[in-house]
């Protein structure tokens, strides 16, 4: 059987900022998903993924690049650095029309501590029209006081071009460490 | 020769004009207007038909075959309506709206410019690395803006190499740098400079980015890869 | 916060302490729902019942995945058979509402008596 080289890139943030969605518009396979029923109210969606959504863009000669999503409850902060073992790179997604976007920010900032000084990283910020505070900026300020600098991006993860954007600027980062 | 005053006119920056898709009529109305307009205009405009350019000026009855990075003129017909919601220049085309958008333009570039920022230019033998991400202002929410910035934010690299990495025209590498260096977010290392200079304009912002040096902790695939890995999502942007 | 109702909540509760108490060698019990909540909980072994509710929430869903790649229908059990124990996870639907029950046994404990009890359970919450 001809063995395939696989790199990872992993989608997460908190629920409903995209990462299925992101998924989706670049999967070249329709994704597996670990949805089930959502009992929280809280989050105001039917459904909530609680393994890990999957997808994958065959490069042809035996390459392919897998896409990984995250299950956003902090609850399942353990699958987050399991999933984020040896990615290509790491898309955070934001959504902004939650209570405290710069809070759900730090939580992943916090979670993905150790790996952040080398991980090739990108930010997207969903959801600015509907609410544009906090501005991409302050994301930006936040990296910066903690030392870190990533692509900080205004996305609609439903549009393909912003997902390829994002995942554009994790590969850059890679290529320019090689 | 003495007691006469000598009279130097200011060296006018050059901005160049690329055209597409426009018809006879309006490649010979823009080139009049333009020597018309000389004067009231502050840099010298000059209409190219490849190459880099600063500024796109296209006929909207075609796609136009690449897209400006800095800014876009759009003509069409009178009563053609918004187009990529921009009012276009309507035909015939007019001396007065001609000027007015380029001189419009020109006090965006003015803000820009790499002649204002940066008193006798780059460096040449300088190398850039971005200690934050630049704020969206200045990205303007354009895509070359935006990989620009994503290259500088790694490690070190020169103008030469940040146009050949990231297949964006010297020039627009050029701009974007120079706009950098007046925010105080861009080292700059010069090879006579033993640590990186900071740029002029200190700002409040926070300590140099403490990403590891180039080699990751993780080992990663050659760069022939990211090409591929582009072409194989349709991202366009591969040498 | 899961938004069970209260009585599943209780019928959870005594499956959970009649689970633990007829299962010989069991350590712990607990009872998720199948996005991650714990809603009840008992034993001597000493877990974090959110933090397994979560995680066998996770197995749970990666195993309906694998099952419904290679077209197996849907899981019933997964085991995770240990050095020093195992965890024996039971997929259920109790009124209309997927749960996911999980002991935590001795490595001695016969797995199928372990499964008989699961059942026993799930029909008794049905039941109920």
């Amino acid at each position: 059987m001809a063995t395939m080289t696989q790199h990872k890139i992993v989608f997460t943030g908190p629920p409903g900022a995209g990462k299925t969605t992101a998924i989706a518009m670049l999967s070249d396979i329709p994704p597996a998903l670990t949805d089930v029923r959502n009992t929280d109210a809280s989050l105001g969606k039917e459904h909530t993924t609680v393994g890990l959504d999957f997808g994958q863009v065959d490069l042809g000669n035996g390459q392919c690049v897998r896409l990984f999503g995250t299950p956003g409850q902090l609850r399942f902060d353990f699958m987050w650095r399991i999933v984020a073992t040896d990615a290509l790179g790491l898309v955070i997604l934001i959504d902004n029309t939650r209570p405290d976007p710069l809070d759900d920010f730090s939580t992943y900032l916090d979670a993905y501590m150790d790996l952040l000084p080398t991980i090739n990283c990108a930010v997207g910020v969903g959801r600015t029209g509907e609410c544009p505070l906090p501005t991409v900026d302050q994301f930006g300020g936040l990296l910066a006081a903690r030392g870190l600098a990533f692509p900080v991006l205004p996305v609609d993860v439903r549009r393909r071009e912003d997902v390829l954007m994002l995942v554009d600027t994790v590969l850059i980062q890679a290529e320019m460490r090689t | 020769m003495s007691g006469l005053a000598a009279t130097v006119s200011p060296v006018k920056r050059e901005l160049r004009l690329l055209v597409q898709n426009l018809t006879g009529n309006d490649l010979a109305k823009v080139g009049a207007f333009l020597r018309i307009g000389r004067e009231r205009l502050q840099c010298d405009w000059h209409v190219v038909f490849d190459g880099e350019f600063h500024v796109l000026m296209r006929g909207t009855e075609a796609p136009g075959t690449t897209d400006s990075p800095l800014a876009t003129l759009c003509v069409a017909d009178a009563g053609t309506g918004r187009h990529d919601a921009v009012e276009p220049l309507s035909r015939p085309l007019q001396y007065e709206a001609l000027i007015e958008a380029l001189s419009a333009l020109e006090d965006r570039f003015a803000g820009m410019s790499a002649a204002h920022a940066v008193p006798g230019g780059l460096p040449p033998d300088a190398r850039f690395r971005l200690r934050r991400w630049p704020p969206a202002e200045l990205l303007q929410g354009n895509r070359e803006r935006q990989r620009l910035a994503s290259f500088l934010l790694t490690r070190l690299v020169g103008l030469d190499e940040l146009a050949r990495l990231s297949n964006v025209g010297k020039l627009q590498c050029e701009e974007l740098l120079a706009v950098l260096t007046t925010t105080g977010i861009l080292d700059v290392t010069t090879a006579a400079a033993a640590v990186p200079v900071a740029s002029a304009a200190s700002t409040a912002l926070a300590q140099p980015a403490t990403r590891s040096s180039p080699r990751a902790v993780h080992s990663h695939p050659d760069t022939g890869l990211f090409d591929t890995i582009r072409r194989g999502l349709g991202l366009t942007w591969q040498r | 916060m899961s938004t069970l109702n209260t009585t599943l909540s209780e019928h959870a509760r005594q499956a959970a302490q009649t689970l633990f108490a007829e299962v010989d060698g069991a350590r712990a019990v607990v009872i998720a729902t199948a996005d991650g909540f714990d809603i009840a909980h008992t034993g001597h072994h000493a877990i974090d019942p959110a933090r397994l509710a979560a995680m066998v929430s996770s197995i749970s869903a990666l195993g309906t995945a694998a099952s419904r790649e290679t077209g197996i229908g849907t899981p019933r059990y997964l085991v995770i058979e240990s050095s020093e124990g195992r965890l024996v996870v039971r997929c259920m639907q109790v009124q209309d509402q997927a749960l996911i029950v999980v002991v935590l046994t001795d490595k001695s404990v016969t797995l199928g008596l372990v499964w008989s009890h699961l059942s026993k359970a799930e029909r008794l919450m049905n039941a109920a």
